[in-house]
């Protein structure tokens, strides 16, 4: 896909742009998030994480996923609430890509996996994130190595190109949602690959 | 002249050498499969075998007799003739230290290789195996020893038994006139004969106990009565001895075990693919490879002029064959879909069935699984009875009892076996199923036939409903059925926040349950999670199908 394709679907955007989920929608949003994820101060990106782990164990705290994903989004877009105009617009983002790429945890490192984790290692906080780390940076090199590659530094509107590309490819084919996907992807590449980890210890 | 000892060894070297030469022993590619494991014990045998054997000839030292040729027919006083005529002989003679003898690292070459071909001749997982438990195996565990006696019964002055106490009290003092609950209670099961080791019982006393309890059961294979039984299951056995072997063969080759046949009037998306064509016809592309990851997106483009028979097959293979929802429901060899067989397919196989199956070549597989069928049956029975003469001469095998059962319960009806499907698409047609019964070679068959309107763009639900009902009759698919967090409602998300944490809805919104879910947003069609709801609706289904299907 090159940037004729991205103006292409400027075009047929222009016309389904209500709907919201539109190819340019889509392409537009997550441009301007991992736009918003580079230019955030990285101490905000720990406070924020930080944040959404206390949630997910405290009040967030759920079976149902909706339950949960709507609680970390209403609670975690406070953060934003003290800052105005187009700032608060990309710390909305930047919640809104932490908030999904938390709630695709459960999908990378489901229940089962987790248990089995505790039980295998002495430092299970540690195993955790390794795991997760390990989990995000395969997605990202499979990306990186698909044909979907080809982007310069910096270049956001062809990364979030390929990325909508590449992740309806592997929603059909991998069994991962498209929007965990897009968010993993986001927060992996926006970071540098430094995405902060679970910060329990912290605590 | 040559040492005995270097004759003895030189012959053994060669014997072992043809053997393993015949045996393959010598090819480094076949040592090669050799579990590591294994190669250490075998080498480590061979090594230690090799050393044991050469220190066994070691303080000998060098060949106390020597064998040599000779062709005079006068022999010295310490020599014999040993072998050969009376010109041309061998003769055996006292080794003065003349003779030719082998070094002690030749000797010990030749004793290890020997113990090496041993051991890979004898040695291989299990028998490492059944070494490493020999000391588990040969020491008596607690298992072995009969349990200690323990008193069961129940004790009303028992202070854990709730209430007791205070009636047992009041029965002293003549308030009450029976314990009732609280009476001692005989214990109703009797214990059963214990046979194995007692605790002070010594280990001699204990194995002549299991000797004679083994002379008490080999007296009914001595019997004249076992023998007969014996001939006459061999006489019953030797009758189709071409069953048994057959079924083998069918076994070895993988043969179909079912038999499920879906005539439709869609046209073959492969008339015109000669690269499919020609390896279907050399036979490098199985089935199973065009089924391993089908996406669960509805990838197909509807620009494509065979749209709704590249989905009606995706279908298809999606509810059955898809390993990706585990395990999968039937085995794609054993399907076949008769594509072109025009729009009054249905009507012609309820009229006219045999006639259909011979031209579609359907006719050959059935007949063959028939066959099979057949002879399962009768090797089944020969089995039954088999077992139940043995069982009246009180032949006790474990496992008769359990066998047995299995075995009467194992028949599998040709109904279940045998699929017949009849699916017509037109425009203008309406949902309707239809079950019609049909013989075929004696053989009261049913066909489940579906006729369905032309499948619209994005996800044909109806259609994965309807096919879903002819495979398997009893299939329906509801939000009762589904044990999945699933919203019925419309996906509605929140407008100009949280975009993505936002789709997170879609993953509770099952266009399964709802087709108007999405409305018609096309949008939402591409990045909609459908393997999440596919995998429940396929999950329900497989559960419902193998109730009604089955392999032999």
């Amino acid at each position: 896909m090159n940037y004729a394709h991205v103006l292409l679907l400027m075009l047929q955007g222009a016309s389904s742009a209500s709907t919201g989920y539109s190819p340019l929608g889509r392409v537009q949003y997550v441009a301007s998030a991992m736009a918003a994820i580079v230019e955030a101060d990285p101490e905000f990106i720990i406070s924020v994480r930080s944040y959404l782990d206390l949630l997910e164990r405290s009040s967030c705290r759920s079976a149902r996923a909706s339950l949960r994903s709507r609680c970390f989004s209403v609670a975690a877009s406070r953060r934003c609430r003290a800052l105005k105009g187009s700032a608060r617009a990309a710390c909305g983002q930047v919640v809104d890509v932490m908030v999904t790429a938390k709630l695709a945890e459960h999908e990378f490192i489901p229940q089962r996996k987790r248990y089995k984790l505790m039980m295998q290692s002495n430092n299970y906080r540690e195993a955790f994130r390794a795991r997760l780390r390990q989990i995000m940076g395969r997605l990202t090199t499979a990306f990186a190595l698909s044909s979907y590659r080809g982007c310069g530094n910096k270049e956001w509107t062809c990364f979030a190109t390929h990325i909508d590309s590449y992740c309806i490819e592997r929603a059909g084919s991998h069994h991962l949602s498209w929007h965990y996907c897009a968010a993993t992807l986001a927060m992996f590449i926006g970071t540098g690959a430094d995405v902060p980890g679970p910060t329990w210890e912290e605590e | 002249m040559l040492g005995t000892r270097t004759v003895f060894t030189t012959g053994v070297g060669v014997v072992v050498g043809i053997f393993a030469a015949y045996r393959g022993h010598f090819d480094l590619s076949r040592l090669s499969h050799i579990d590591a494991g294994v190669m250490f014990w075998i080498g480590a045998f061979a090594v230690l075998a090799a050393t044991f054997a050469l220190q066994l000839i070691q303080p000998i030292g060098r060949s106390k007799f020597a064998l040599s040729y000779s062709s005079s027919s006068r022999l010295s006083p310490d020599e014999t003739h040993f072998l050969g005529s009376t010109r041309h002989h061998i003769v055996l003679g006292i080794n003065r230290g003349e003779a030719f003898d082998y070094s002690p690292r030749i000797h010990w070459m030749v004793f290890f290789v020997t113990a090496f071909v041993m051991g890979v001749e004898t040695l291989d997982q299990q028998a490492i195996a059944l070494l490493r438990e020999f000391p588990g195996a040969a020491a008596f565990s607690d298992s072995e020893f009969c349990p200690p006696d323990l008193d069961l019964t129940l004790d009303a002055s028992n202070s854990t038994m709730p209430g007791c106490a205070l009636v047992q009290r009041a029965f002293e003092l003549g308030w009450v006139k029976d314990l009732g609950r609280c009476a001692p209670q005989q214990s109703t099961k009797e214990a059963a004969a214990c046979d194995r080791r007692q605790y002070d019982e010594p280990l001699l006393h204990y194995n002549w106990r299991r000797f004679q309890a083994m002379l008490r059961s080999a007296k009914a294979y001595w019997g004249e009565a076992y023998f007969r039984t014996a001939w006459d299951v061999f006489k019953e056995k030797s009758e189709v001895l071409d069953d048994f072997y057959t079924l083998q063969q069918d076994v070895i080759a993988s043969e179909p075990r079912a038999s499920h046949h879906i005539w439709t009037n869609l046209p073959n998306p492969y008339a015109n693919d000669l690269r499919t064509r020609f390896t279907r016809y050399v036979g490098v592309q199985r089935c199973e490879d065009n089924f391993r990851n089908i996406s669960g997106q509805p990838n197909i483009p509807t620009s494509n002029p065979y749209y709704a028979s590249l989905y009606f097959e995706k279908i298809i293979a999606q509810l059955l064959f898809d390993p990706q929802y585990v395990p999968a429901a039937a085995n794609c060899r054993e399907w076949k879909i008769h594509w072109d067989a025009g729009a009054d397919i249905c009507a012609r196989l309820s009229q006219a069935p045999m006639a259909v199956l011979e031209q579609s070549g359907a006719l050959e597989s059935i007949q063959r699984l028939m066959a099979r069928h057949q002879r399962e049956k009768r090797i089944r029975n020969i089995r039954i009875h088999e077992i139940s003469a043995m069982s009246a001469l009180h032949v006790d095998e474990p496992d008769y009892a359990q066998r047995k059962a299995h075995l009467l319960t194992d028949e599998k009806p040709l109904n279940e076996l045998i699929g017949l499907h009849c699916y017509v698409e037109a425009a203008g047609m309406s949902r309707v199923h239809a079950e019609a019964e049909v013989v075929v070679e004696e053989h009261a068959l049913s066909i489940h036939t579906l006729q369905m309107p032309i499948m619209s763009q994005g996800i044909p639900v109806d259609h994965f409903h309807a096919i879903g009902v002819m495979l398997a009759p009893k299939f329906s698919y509801t939000h009762f059925s589904d044990s999945s967090e699933v919203v019925v409602g419309r996906f509605s998300p929140t407008k100009g926040v949280n975009y993505l944490a936002e789709l997170e809805k879609l993953e509770a919104t099952n266009i399964f349950l709802n087709r108007r879910a999405l409305g018609d947003n096309k949008d939402l069609f591409e990045i909609y999670p459908y393997h999440i709801h596919l995998r429940n609706f396929v999950s329900l289904f497989r559960r419902k199908y193998t109730e009604h299907r089955s392999r032999l």
